[in-house]
């Protein structure tokens, strides 16, 4: 994006809304959504910078461009900014500050300096969400994962509704290959943001990989339900299907839908629950075939352009 | 009572050396009252074991509550179980040892610091009032400054004419401490012009009243709130858990698709709930 002609209103807002992470919020339905590209900010930032501002916004565009210097590895416009941050909120007192200098430190690749600041942030706030989430963010890109993990069970046990906690902890888990973890951490997902198509998939995804492919099956229809026409959910579901009727088929032809359950709760509940999450025969048969038309009429759709995918996939829907 | 009747003339003398002085030393009073509470003011300072008390018992009621239906039974019992167990043992609570401990706000210091905090907003608001009030009543006693340019009832007399005690005299005319007061609880909108939205200067009976139950961020416990209350928070709790019902959420997802995708026609699922 050629700065041709700089508008301050409009910059503005732009980094407003990456700021205040309305672009997440789902705020974007009436603006476009922005997306977040380092060097763009920081250009639009120190040319905002050089306009007339309010000091709280000053300081707030300021902290945003020191950030996005960071990610697009302009390590020296990074250290300015944070100069210029400082001489308003020096390092001892503004725990903000000390996170700033943290992620310097970190961008540096100076992971024991990063590792000391933060402690010593978290000394003296020990409810800094942001800070937390460095120590973790720290060991993640050292490659130390467990005891990644180890810290953001720690975080998560006190800062249970926190989503970002348990989505990272839950990659983490997955990249172990730690499963039944993993798949709780999904089942607290869904318990804070049921709405959330993204995570029924995955969930789904983990039931499967494990084995659960009924409840994989329903996780995927709830998503379905959700974001009609999800292809990562019509895939699931075809693969999942197929994996039920083959387990199905092994079993008892038929009548084998108890198998694959957990043991031992109280009997009338438990019935009740198997019956409640009983899927016939045939209606997986016929989600499996469903799920398959779908996919075809989506790629059918994408024109010429999808041409080769559409035969790819046609192919592999015929297997 | 005619207009006449009271012909009172005020010395220009009085308008510039006690109206306006009075209401600019309020203002100034104001300001700095401002920016002292904003020094004073200490960050609310979090405590790890106070979020994670009160982050159980929200997702204990998340999971009791109509988000806990989506997951399957065993995930549900499993959390359930688990939750009620911790709560009766008091895993969460703040410090474990509360039930013994003396009902005693003094003894937590997360409480004392909350108290100190209002202890030093209420100096904040009571010293420079007291110190604005004495010398108004030490230096301009029974001065008459303005003249209302509406009448008003006699009612009013006690509010606008404090300091003058004259039987006679027309409500309309204000003396120097009830012009204090009008400043005092008038100056609000201005406070708001020059200081912005939330600013500290001004006196608010609302702001006081709140100032009691106010609650610091983070979703933590009233920092007045007794360990025993909480205590019997997690009780509660943990009944509640324990009489949860679970019924899947997801229960009818794959017809519903389905129905979705016109593979099959919403009347059947209609016909199939009779029959269940």
């Amino acid at each position: 994006m050629a700065p041709t002609k700089f508008n301050a209103t409009t910059a503005k807002a732009k980094l407003a809304a990456l700021r205040m992470g309305l672009v997440e919020a789902g705020a974007s339905e009436h603006t476009q959504p922005v997306t977040y590209d380092p060097s763009d900010v920081a250009d639009l930032a120190s040319q905002l910078l050089a306009t007339s501002l309010n000091p709280v916004e000053r300081l707030a565009v300021r902290e945003q461009a020191f950030i996005a210097s960071l990610d697009s590895g302009d390590l020296r416009a990074a250290s300015a900014h944070l100069s210029v941050i400082e001489k308003q909120f020096s390092f001892d007192e503004s725990v903000r500050v000390q996170r700033l200098h943290g992620l310097l430190a970190e961008a540096h690749g100076d992971f024991a300096r990063a590792v000391e600041i933060y402690s010593a942030a978290l000394e003296k706030d020990e409810t800094n969400v942001l800070i937390y989430k460095r120590v973790v963010a720290v060991l993640v890109s050292q490659g130390k994962r467990a005891e990644a993990i180890e810290k953001l069970v720690a975080y998560v046990d006190a800062f249970m509704q926190d989503v970002e906690g348990w989505t990272e902890l839950a990659a983490l888990y997955l990249e172990e290959n730690m499963l039944p973890q993993a798949q709780f951490c999904f089942e607290e997902l869904l318990l804070l943001r049921p709405q959330n198509h993204l995570y029924h998939v995955r969930y789904a995804e983990v039931l499967y990989t494990g084995g659960k492919f009924e409840l994989a099956i329903k996780h995927y229809c709830a998503a379905l339900e959700l974001c009609k026409d999800n292809v990562r959910a019509l895939y699931g579901l075809k693969v999942a299907t197929a994996a039920a009727l083959a387990a199905r088929a092994k079993i008892v032809p038929g009548k084998g839908s108890k198998g694959g359950r957990g043991s031992s709760t109280s009997l009338a509940t438990k019935d009740a629950a198997a019956e409640d999450e009983a899927v016939d025969d045939e209606t997986i048969a016929s989600l499996s075939a469903v799920a398959s038309k779908r996919l075809a009429a989506l790629y059918e759709a994408g024109g010429k352009e999808g041409a080769t995918s559409h035969s790819v996939v046609k192919t592999w829907l015929a297997i | 009572m005619t207009q006449d009747s009271q012909q009172i003339f005020l010395d220009p003398a009085i308008r510039d050396w006690v109206l306006i002085p009075i209401m600019l030393v309020m203002v100034l009073v104001g300001v700095l009252r401002h920016y002292a509470t904003q020094l004073m003011m200490s960050m609310p300072k979090g405590n790890f074991r106070g979020v994670r008390e009160s982050a159980a018992l929200m997702r204990a009621r998340t999971l009791r509550g109509p988000p806990g239906t989506i997951l399957s039974y065993e995930a549900f019992m499993a959390r359930v179980r688990y939750l009620a167990a911790s709560f009766d043992k008091g895993a969460y609570l703040k410090n474990p040892n509360a039930a013994t401990a003396a009902a005693n706000p003094m003894s937590d210091p997360a409480g004392m610091e909350a108290m100190m905090d209002m202890l030093k907003k209420n100096m904040v608001m009571i010293v420079p009032q007291t110190l604005i009030m004495s010398w108004i009543t030490f230096f301009f006693s029974g001065f008459v400054l303005i003249k209302l340019p509406f009448p008003l009832t006699v009612r009013f007399k006690a509010m606008l004419q404090r300091g003058v005690d004259t039987a006679d005299m027309d409500v309309t005319w204000v003396s120097s401490l009830s012009w204090y007061f009008l400043n005092l609880f008038g100056l609000r909108s201005i406070f708001t012009l020059i200081l912005g939205q939330d600013n500290a200067a001004g006196t608010d009976m609302n702001q006081m009243q709140m100032m009691g139950g106010m609650m610091p961020g983070m979703g933590a416990a009233q920092p007045m709130q007794q360990p025993a209350e909480i205590l019997n928070l997690f009780k509660n709790e943990k009944e509640l858990l324990e009489l949860a019902q679970w019924e899947s959420g997801l229960k009818g997802v794959e017809l519903r698709v389905l129905e979705l995708y016109g593979e099959r026609s919403p009347e059947l699922t209609l016909d199939e709930k009779k029959r269940a």
